[in-house]
């Protein structure tokens, strides 16, 4: 457990020390700002939510993509040595990308709260409970977990042709976000589009009413985290069989 | 005590045969050099060793767990500095932060990077991220040593250091494999040296009779002899090593000045 801890510590080090995390920051701080502008209030609680959501897993999908392509094989190769097991050293890295994704959601939950609070409640349509707070929190982290699973799945050892790597990911975040529309325009395409993350249930659960339900987001959440784990097994069985 | 046990290991690249059936065992403390030219296979070899790379077939078996440090030709830097980077390897290592200061300080002073351990990796040369390199793999003492060409941009002193720490290593049991083309350094350091013959895992033997390059100084306005040629300021000798011990004090009784010894293979 301690050398899981020191790798994260590690990996979360030469991030936020790097300049990979500005852009992500500074399109996420025009997201919100035009979000909750003045001229988009009031907006829906649920309906902020969903647009939230998509937004996460977009830019963990970025983020994870960034991370992934920035790994240098020989630096992989000095810690793996260190580490000597498999099962940490890939833990790790799925636990470092859960946490950025953590530190996404709370910028894109607390700004709203703030800014409702600065504007005396008059931000949202209804007022805002904790209940929508937790439901929303619950939400964000199953969409940020999805997204940098798939924004990482195309790691180097992975898919070798980088190029290649970046065309594939953005289709499929493209095709997730829009998958209910296509969906409905071509129904056979469902035998593909399985095994994009089930994002699509989020909007079809949440997408015609205007409160929460516990139960729901739960399942939501349990269902896209364990697409995330399973994406983040895969891709780490891949990375093991093929070494370096 | 064996160690490392490589069984029928093969390894093809692109359908090119690269290593092809080893089998060879290593015991604890042994130093292991591999030589030859670019591609024939030293580094995919070292890769196989620490399980780095999967052998196309046959397999590695250690005798126990070990604790592999590599030391690779090229690196790419971080965003962090020296000193955080090694703080990192070192709480990966186990050791505690004091520790992991302490040593780093220490290895630092002795390869002469005290003052830029605080600099950003990304601002170093490529001989002190060269250092820092070797820096973490000394921070704990391993039971493999990986060496892929170690001396690659480090100045003459800094490989002094590194030769010496290498040696204390050895001394304390640890196998040190290396991939190298620098006839000095695995001099210094192997005992075992072997190169590639299609494939296979050859001893490699160097010519007995070494070849030595004299830098003389010809202060006296002396006759050259025929051998002598220009060299900068100074002129060259090249000569095989019992002529060397015989014709150097003869040249110097004469009037030369020796500037410089090399061995003419490393020149």
């Amino acid at each position: 457990m301690k050398k899981i801890n020191e790798l994260v510590k590690y990996q979360l080090h030469i991030y936020f020390k790097g300049s990979k995390f500005v852009m992500p920051l500074v399109v996420t701080a025009i997201f919100l700002f035009v979000m909750y502008s003045s001229d988009a209030r009031p907006v829906g609680v649920v309906t902020s939510c969903l647009i939230t959501c998509n937004w996460v897993f977009l830019l963990m999908v970025w983020i994870g993509l960034s991370v992934s392509s920035d790994e240098s094989p020989v630096m992989e190769q000095i810690i793996f040595l260190r580490v000597k097991s498999n099962v940490y050293y890939y833990l790790s890295k799925m636990l470092f990308l859960i946490i950025l994704g953590f530190i996404v959601n709370s910028i894109c939950l607390l700004y709203p709260i703030i800014i409702n609070l600065l504007n005396n409640g008059t931000v949202f349509e209804r007022p805002l409970t904790n209940f929508d707070i937790l439901n929303c929190l619950i939400l964000l982290c199953g969409s940020s977990v999805a997204g940098c699973s798939l924004g990482s799945f195309f790691h180097s050892r992975v898919m070798k042709d980088r190029k290649m790597a970046i065309v594939l990911t953005v289709l499929f975040a493209t095709v997730t976000i829009v998958k209910i529309p296509i969906i409905n325009s071509f129904p056979l395409i469902k035998i593909v589009t399985w095994i994009l993350p089930p994002l699509d249930m989020v909007s079809r659960i949440y997408g015609s009413v205007k409160i929460f339900q516990v139960e729901n987001s739960v399942k939501l959440f349990f269902i896209l985290f364990v697409y995330a784990i399973l994406v983040f097994i895969v891709k780490s069985l891949i990375c093991y069989r093929r070494k370096f | 005590m064996e160690i490392i046990q490589l069984k029928n290991v093969s390894k093809k690249y692109d359908g090119k045969l690269v290593l092809d059936k080893i089998d060879k065992t290593f015991v604890q403390g042994q130093s292991v050099a591999f030589v030859g030219h670019n591609g024939c296979g030293k580094s995919t070899l070292l890769k196989i060793i620490a399980k780095l790379v999967t052998a196309t077939s046959g397999e590695v078996v250690y005798n126990k767990p070990l604790l592999f440090h590599y030391i690779p030709e090229k690196f790419s830097p971080v965003s962090i500095t020296a000193r955080q980077y090694l703080i990192h390897m070192g709480a990966l290592d186990g050791l505690g932060k004091e520790e992991s200061k302490d040593r780093i300080e220490s290895l630092g002073k002795d390869f002469f990077i005290t003052d830029l351990l605080d600099t950003a990796m990304r601002s170093l040369s490529k001989g002190t991220l060269q250092k820092v390199v070797v820096l973490q793999a000394l921070l704990k003492t391993p039971d493999v040593l990986l060496l892929d060409e170690p001396l690659s941009g480090q100045d003459m002193a800094s490989q002094k250091v590194f030769i010496n720490k290498i040696n204390q290593l050895r001394e304390q049991g640890v196998t040190i494999f290396m991939s190298c083309h620098e006839k000095r350094l695995i001099e210094a350091i192997a005992e075992d040296v072997y190169t590639f013959k299609n494939g296979s895992l050859t001893e490699y033997n160097y010519k007995t009779q070494k070849m030595y390059l004299m830098i003389l100084e010809n202060t006296k306005q002396l006759p050259l002899m025929d051998e002598m040629k220009k060299y900068g300021q100074y002129y060259s000798l090249k000569i095989d090593q019992n002529e060397c011990d015989q014709m150097l004090p003869e040249l110097i009784q004469k009037g030369w000045k020796l500037r410089g010894l090399y061995d003419e293979e490393d020149k």
